[in-house]
């Protein structure tokens, strides 16, 4: 089976099961194709002992991570963990065997407690097992057997829990505190973003650009990383253009921009063909008029916050 | 940039850009109505394409700068309505093609002198409103080109620019 038709064949709706519900989390249809695929591959046949084998080796410290065991169950079926005992899916990983919920008790093992409490602690490492396993069908005996010997792995499990969260507070201090060593990183430009910012430099003086207050340092980041036109000067235009459409964002933004302006087309698109409010172009697309009246927060808008201080945000 | 307007706002404060005279191709600057402040830059009349500046009702101070000789293209010059002191710089406008000069409602002082008369391209002249001395040269006479019965120095003149019908 090609890997293409195992994805065709796991996209499939999962075949309606009354028992759906009651199998481990892990999909039923998924678990049934791994069994089939494995024993075609030359009759690999599970037994208790060799599930036994495996969790002995598990406990034996290879404890897989939980990106190992997603990258186990993400690859081909040959290594999914995934067999059947009398017919009913198996997880290798876990031992545990899937149980329709009418056949279950409540047992009075008294491992049941540990054992809720190992199906907690795997459900939060996410492993794919999430069943219940207190059975007490006797024809299970083994799996009982092993079960004893589930709590050196449980304790594995808590040490690599706290290692996973000790790593992650570690992780975040460094995100917290070490931010402070480098305050003004040198942020990576694209080649057109380093273009338009070389002809911007080219024009302004280099100190209005460190000053995040100044209406040049505003264009500046606008043009670059705002800018829905998205200017490339490597690939059609113009040093001009770039500097015209600068220029017009700094007298925007020293005028106060959207703050104080009554007009909301600046900044949309182009400034000639979209026709930005008061420009006028040439025939070749240069400004060549500029006149602006009445671009400051409207006589209304007074009204309106002296009136209803709420809206004013909405006026405003 | 041939035409820089920036009128009727209340709230455009700050001061007039010296960068402006960089605009070489500016023809029309018209910054009124606002209330912009500080001096008139000097460079500003290193664009010296500039044929209609009106910078009337803002709070300029200062006095005019009579670098403004440069400006060989001018027709108009309205500063109405701020708060520029010195005197005219006759001298200076001599230089240039004004026709329409309106200077009403500011602190100008001094008085007119004869040089006036050389101003001969005038059409309109306002000076109502200000402080000027001594009396009006008669070397206004020179000037043939104002409007027939131009009244100049009534308080009460409106400091209006549009061309008067008399």
């Amino acid at each position: 089976m090609s890997s293409k038709e195992q994805r065709k064949k796991r996209s499939t709706p999962r075949p309606s099961n009354p028992f759906d519900s009651d199998y481990c989390s892990t999909d039923a249809s998924q678990s049934e194709m791994s069994t089939r695929h494995s024993s075609s591959r030359g009759g690999v046949s599970f037994n208790l002992d060799t599930i036994a084998a495996s969790r002995r080796a598990m406990i034996s410290g290879k404890v897989p991570s939980t990106a190992a065991r997603k990258a186990a169950a993400a690859k081909t079926s040959t290594s999914h963990h995934f067999a059947s005992i009398g017919g009913r899916p198996l997880d290798l990983e876990t031992g545990e065997v899937c149980i329709p919920r009418k056949i279950r008790t409540k047992g009075t093992d008294p491992t049941e407690e540990e054992d809720r409490k190992h199906v907690k602690d795997e459900s939060d490492e996410g492993s794919s097992s999430s069943g219940s396993e207190s059975e007490s069908d006797s024809s299970y005996d083994s799996i009982e057997d092993m079960k004893q010997k589930r709590k050196p792995y449980v304790y594995a499990l808590l040490g690599v829990v706290s290692l996973l969260l000790l790593g992650g507070i570690i992780a975040l201090s460094v995100v917290i505190f070490g931010g402070k060593d480098d305050e003004s990183p040198t942020p990576i430009l694209t080649s057109r973003q380093e273009s338009l910012h070389n002809i911007i430099t080219s024009v302004v003086p280099s100190d209005t650009l460190t000053d995040s207050n100044t209406p040049q340092y505003r264009a500046h980041q606008w043009l670059l990383y705002e800018d829905s036109l998205g200017l490339a000067p490597d690939s059609g235009a113009s040093k001009e253009r770039v500097i015209q459409r600068y220029a017009l964002a700094t007298f925007y933004f020293s005028t106060g921009g959207p703050r104080s302006w009554k007009t909301h087309n600046w900044l949309e698109g182009d400034e000639c063909t979209e026709e930005w409010d008061g420009v006028g172009c040439t025939s070749d697309g240069r400004v060549h008029v500029l006149s602006l009246s009445t671009l400051s927060v409207s006589l209304c808008c007074y009204f309106c916050c002296c009136s209803c201080f709420s809206c004013c945000f909405s006026c405003c | 940039m041939e035409h820089f307007i920036l009128k009727n706002n209340a709230e455009l404060i700050g001061e007039l850009p010296k960068e402006l005279g960089g605009l070489q191709a500016l023809r029309q600057l018209g910054v009124y109505n606002n209330n912009v402040g500080g001096s008139i830059p000097e460079e500003i009349f290193q664009a010296t394409n500039l044929k209609f500046i009106n910078l009337q009702n803002n709070d300029l101070t200062g006095q005019i700068p009579p670098k403004i000789e440069s400006l060989e293209k001018l027709e108009t010059l309205v500063l109405m309505n701020n708060q520029l002191t010195g005197s005219v710089p006759l001298g200076s406008l001599s230089s240039t093609k004004v026709s329409f000069l309106g200077l009403s409602h500011n602190k100008l002082s001094g008085s007119l002198p004869p040089l006036l008369g050389v101003l001969d391209t005038l059409e309109y002249l306002y000076l109502d409103g200000n402080t000027f001395g001594g009396e009006l040269p008669t070397t206004i006479s020179q000037l043939t080109n104002l409007s027939e019965y131009m009244p100049l120095f009534k308080v009460s003149l409106s400091f209006s620019y549009r061309k008067s019908t008399h």
